[in-house]
């Protein structure tokens, strides 16, 4: 436990075990890193090194800033949980993993971070990152890369690819670049995320491969919310394959764009300009009016791939006469109960 | 700190508080009830029950009988009690309408006979009256109960013949319903029990042998009726005296009873004429 206070960062080469991990854990939020740590360049650093791997290590509840490199930084451990942190003008990625298995990146805020387009809020990558999950982070306003990357990248070995990771309830918007870069990456889930007004050049979700090779393949995009109106809200290039995307609400002139075929989508409510559908776009409110066309446009499945049974907010799916399109289940206001007879007091 | 402890105790005597006890019956719903609330506030009826003097009670669970006890509630307030019902979707509470509404007013009570200061004897008719919404209401006599949870018209028959001359104190507790402790309590009134009235100087006695030697010749001492005088009486002065029995409070005029006396009873000089008294 670290109370509340100005430090510096620290490094961490040490592994906790799947049933006891080891916490750091900031008390009330208000523990702040604003140097870097005395070996690496970076706020927080949990680092394997040789035949000591930094496995099962959770950091919780930190404040990392203006570090010269990256705020938070996770290189070959296993089962590493990033939680409740904020990371925001780093020079270089916000929240940073490499080689990590089964990371959690949860409940984080991570913004203005990255000098570069290959920096971004929250990076995760290489290939043995496989059962990442990215859950629950608000990331905006990134300097100059995206707002969330995971990248399999073959040139860094293994196979090539970031499997089964999970990517759900982010809230995503203003970043430089593409809200979610999604490079070789296979059977993944992207979920429940409301994205918007990302790069003008680059668009919502944009499943993609490496150089030509190692396509993103086998996703499931379903509810999320994307409101792009410079880029596409989801874009899958050429050759990414087997991706199904559904129950997704597009807004904006470009839509959902795929450059190749071999990918599926359906249900998806796509518009212009989310006319009638929100309940204050202006106000990035993504909450379904009661009457938007977006209600009960989902499905409950495609092609053998469920829908999520929860909304962003936890809220069961479905409601009322079908699955919502979109991030936000629309919460029917049900009947209430009879009232109580018969009090008596004595 | 002997002296502030006597303060807070003192404080605390002073404060008299009651416990509600509420019971409704259950509501039975397909998509389930999951749970109830008590609302309630302070001297007003009129719901919604929110803002200054009111309170929720949160109950989550269904229960075959459900029901609450409200306790540290000021009777010197009403109240006004009414429960819903609620559903949970998505975490939010769905909540019935109120049920019926159920206000316990401040209840209030006093002794209106025997008047305070009163002379009393024989069996005193005591009564009280009590606000309305008073189920009941039990007489002590120096505080102890003598008849619990009294119907209207509140009035007790107190028999005195057996208790000793003096100073009593009466009062009352008016009770919201049959077992409930909710309860307004009278004011203290004082009366004292005393033997024989001297029909010409309206004195009362606390013996008949003290009556007997304070009165004058030809005097009348009056009897209570229905007493029990337990005396051993010696009329020994040369006057004449009448002894009367069967006197109700109003003292005259006789009502035609009796009253008894135990003890012996000498005459050694004089007249002593006897009226309406049973010699046990």
């Amino acid at each position: 436990m670290v109370g509340n206070g100005t430090y510096q960062g620290f490094m961490i080469q040490s592994h906790g075990s799947a049933g006891l991990p080891i916490l750091f854990k900031a008390q009330s939020n208000g523990a702040n890193i604003t140097t870097r740590n005395a070996t690496t360049s970076d706020g927080i650093n949990i680092e394997s090194w040789g035949d000591t791997p930094s496995d099962f290590i959770t950091v919780d509840g930190f404040n990392v800033y203006n570090q010269p490199r990256m705020g938070i930084r996770a290189i070959g451990g296993n089962g590493i949980v990033i939680k409740n942190c904020t990371s925001h003008n780093n020079s270089s990625n916000g929240i940073f993993s490499g080689d990590t298995p089964n990371i959690q990146v949860l409940n984080n805020t991570a913004y203005v971070n990255g000098s570069s387009s290959y920096e971004h809020n929250i990076y995760i990558s290489n290939a043995l990152s496989d059962g990442a999950i990215v859950r629950g982070n608000l990331v905006y306003n990134s300097n100059a890369g995206n707002g969330l990357q995971l990248n399999g990248d073959w040139e860094m070995g293994g196979d090539g690819f970031i499997d089964n990771a999970l990517i759900e309830n982010n809230i995503v918007y203003g970043n430089s670049k593409k809200g979610l870069s999604l490079i070789s990456i296979r059977f993944g889930r992207i979920q429940n995320n409301i994205i918007y007004n990302n790069g003008p050049a680059a668009g919502g979700i944009h499943l993609v491969d490496q150089g030509w090779q190692n396509f993103s393949t086998g996703n499931v995009v379903v509810n999320n919310t994307i409101d792009e109106p410079n880029q596409a809200s989801i874009r899958i290039n050429d050759g990414s394959d087997n991706n199904y995307i559904f129950n997704n609400i597009s807004v904006g002139t470009k839509g959902i764009v795929f450059e190749g075929g071999g990918n599926f989508q359906s249900n998806n409510y796509s518009s212009d300009d989310g006319s009638g559908q929100f309940v204050n776009r202006a106000g990035h409110d993504y909450h379904l009016l009661q009457n938007s066309p977006a209600k009960s446009f989902g499905a409950a499945s495609y092609l053998s791939k469920a829908a999520p049974s929860v909304d962003l907010e936890g809220n069961a799916r479905p409601q009322g006469a079908g699955f919502d399109a979109g991030a936000y289940e629309f919460a029917e206001v049900p009947l209430p109960p009879a009232a109580p007879t018969g009090l008596s007091v004595r | 700190m002997v002296f502030a402890l006597v303060l807070v105790l003192t404080g605390w005597d002073a404060c008299y508080a009651y416990t509600a006890h509420l019971a409704w019956n259950t509501v039975v719903d397909a998509r389930g009830i999951a749970g109830y609330k008590v609302h309630y506030q302070m001297d007003s009826a009129v719901p919604p029950f929110n803002g200054t003097g009111a309170t929720e009670i949160d109950l989550p669970g269904q229960s075959p009988t459900p029901n609450t006890d409200i306790s540290g509630l000021d009777p010197a307030h009403s109240y006004s009690f009414a429960v819903t019902s609620y559903i949970t979707v998505n975490n939010f509470k769905i909540e019935s309408v109120y049920s019926n509404i159920v206000t316990v007013p401040v209840l209030t009570v006093s002794i209106t006979a025997p008047a305070a200061g009163s002379k009393v004897g024989g069996t005193v008719q005591v009564t009280a009256s009590a606000s309305a919404g008073t189920y009941a209401v039990d007489f002590f006599v120096n505080g102890i109960l003598q008849i619990p949870r009294l119907a209207p018209p509140y009035t007790h028959a107190w028999d005195t013949s057996t208790l000793d001359p003096g100073s009593y104190s009466l009062s009352a507790k008016a009770y919201y319903s049959p077992e409930s402790e909710i309860a307004g309590e009278s004011a203290t009134v004082s009366v004292t029990v005393v033997k024989a009235k001297n029909l010409e100087t309206g004195k009362y006695y606390e013996t008949l042998q003290q009556a007997y030697d304070d009165a004058s010749d030809g005097a009348t001492l009056m009897l209570w009726s229905s007493d029990h005088i337990v005396e051993n009486i010696l009329c020994g002065l040369p006057k004449n005296v009448n002894i009367k029995g069967g006197y109700d409070q109003g003292f005259p005029p006789n009502n035609g009873g009796y009253t008894a006396l135990s003890g012996s009873f000498t005459i050694g000089q004089g007249t002593v004429v006897l009226d309406r008294l049973v010699i046990l």
